[in-house]
């Protein structure tokens, strides 16, 4: 059986620019939500895994985020980094509902090992 | 490990030389020449005293040097170098404090085809501006360069310049931390790596090292991290920071992992970390990691190898 998804209310879309980011803070550590276009949001782990660099502050293109520190690129659909890197980034269940943005609490609720 | 599979291509760069100090001379340490076999020749027997020739040159000035137009210059194997077809050249010298380790001679050939990147930056006035590079076909990339400072901690060259460390940049055309993003797109240019250049007297230059997919400076890159800070006091050895690699993919591992370590004499990068001099090595696959060539620089800061960059093509 499903367990059926409960969902936290973060704020509303008109709260991120377009192709701009907002940092959330979880139980499970830093999410980056990202908005790629007027209707389209994607929540990830902000951190990216190979020197630490702040996601939320890279350049946003298409539904791909690039790493402020060296350019790693990841796409934000599936979290795995593009080129000739490896790695991944976690990605989070987010919807819009009435504008609002909602995320998944089952998710974001384990603690993170960080 | 297996040889690369990997479709020949043009590289950027053609011919890699290591001049070290002999007595009041330089001389050949090791060099990588490809099928240039009359270049190779003439190079065997140079030597250069301080101020003379390219290396000369660069060990009496104290400064990575780029030289664009052999003929009518003070560089000596122009014949032999036309007749390779080689169209110019960069020396880099290797410095530990005020004692000159080696030179690096790097030499190239102008097709109108190749492109890449050797940029040469020194702090002016508090930035960063271009001091002299070599673009091959990239001239727009080149004009773009020549009207570009970097403040501290800004785009590649500034990056290096505030933290001291070599860099490694993915991506060029996607932007942001690459200022020249658009162009550096538009080029072709992938992937850049820069790195300090310490000399005597204080002076700050950065080299910047970037690689085009089609006609690549290198297909793997490395940048181990020798820092007493980093790797502890007891024993010398070096970790491999980052990297990337056209067949291997990411070298890097995340910071829960233990990253590849190298002793001294242990592969090409344990040779540069025992000896503190850069080395270039062909024809060895277990040492170039399946490439034609490789090419090792040690960084010396504080009296140590702080860095070991490694490009492989």
């Amino acid at each position: 059986m499903n367990t059926p998804m409960s969902w936290i209310d973060i704020g509303h879309i008109d709260d991120i620019p377009l192709r701009g980011s907002r940092v959330v803070k979880t139980r499970a550590g830093c999410l980056a939500v990202f908005r790629t276009t007027e209707a389209q949001v994607f929540a990830v782990g902000n951190t990216c895994p190979h020197k630490g660099g702040p996601l939320s502050e890279g350049i946003v293109h298409g539904t791909s985020v690039t790493c402020p520190l060296h350019n790693m690129i990841f796409d934000l659909e599936t979290g795995q980094a593009q080129g000739m890197d490896t790695g991944q980034i976690p990605t989070y269940p987010i919807r819009i509902e009435a504008g609002r943005l909602l995320l998944d609490a089952a998710s974001v609720s384990s603690r993170s090992a960080a | 490990m297996d040889a690369a599979l990997d479709l020949p291509v043009k590289t950027f760069i053609e011919v890699a030389e290591i001049w070290v100090p002999q007595g009041d001379r330089l001389v050949l340490g090791e060099g990588h020449y490809g099928t240039l076999d009359s270049f190779a020749e003439a190079s065997r027997h140079a030597s250069f005293a301080r101020g003379e020739g390219l290396p000369g040159k660069a060990w009496a000035e104290q400064r990575p040097i780029v030289l664009k137009e052999f003929d009518g210059s003070y560089f000596q194997r122009t014949e032999a170098a036309q007749e390779a077809g080689l169209t110019a050249a960069v020396a880099v010298p290797i410095f530990s404090g005020k004692t000159l380790k080696a030179v690096l001679v790097v030499l190239c050939a102008n097709d109108n085809i190749r492109t890449g990147a050797i940029e040469v930056w020194k702090e002016n006035d508090g930035v960063l501006m271009l001091d002299d590079g070599y673009y091959g076909a990239a001239k727009h990339f080149e004009w773009v360069s020549q009207h570009t400072h970097f403040p501290r901690g800004q785009g590649l060259p500034g990056g290096v310049w505030a933290s001291q460390t070599p860099m490694l940049m993915r991506d060029l055309g996607s932007g942001y931390r690459f200022i020249r993003a658009d162009s550096a797109g538009k080029a072709g240019l992938t992937t850049g790596l820069g790195l300090p250049i310490p000399v005597p007297g204080g002076a700050t230059y950065v080299l910047a090292l970037l690689s085009a997919l089609g006609t690549p400076i290198a297909r793997r890159f490395e940048l181990w991290d020798a820092r007493s800070a980093r790797v502890g006091k007891a024993g010398k050895s070096a970790v491999l920071a980052d990297g990337i690699c056209a067949r291997d993919g990411a070298l890097w591992v995340g910071e829960t992992e233990e990253p590849r370590r190298a002793t001294p004499w242990q592969g090409l990068i344990g040779r540069v970390l025992a000896t503190g001099l850069p080395a270039v090595e062909t024809g060895n696959a277990a040492l170039t990691q399946g490439y034609d060539t490789a090419v090792a620089l040690p960084i010396h800061l504080d009296g140590e190898v702080a860095h070991i960059i490694a490009w492989y093509c």
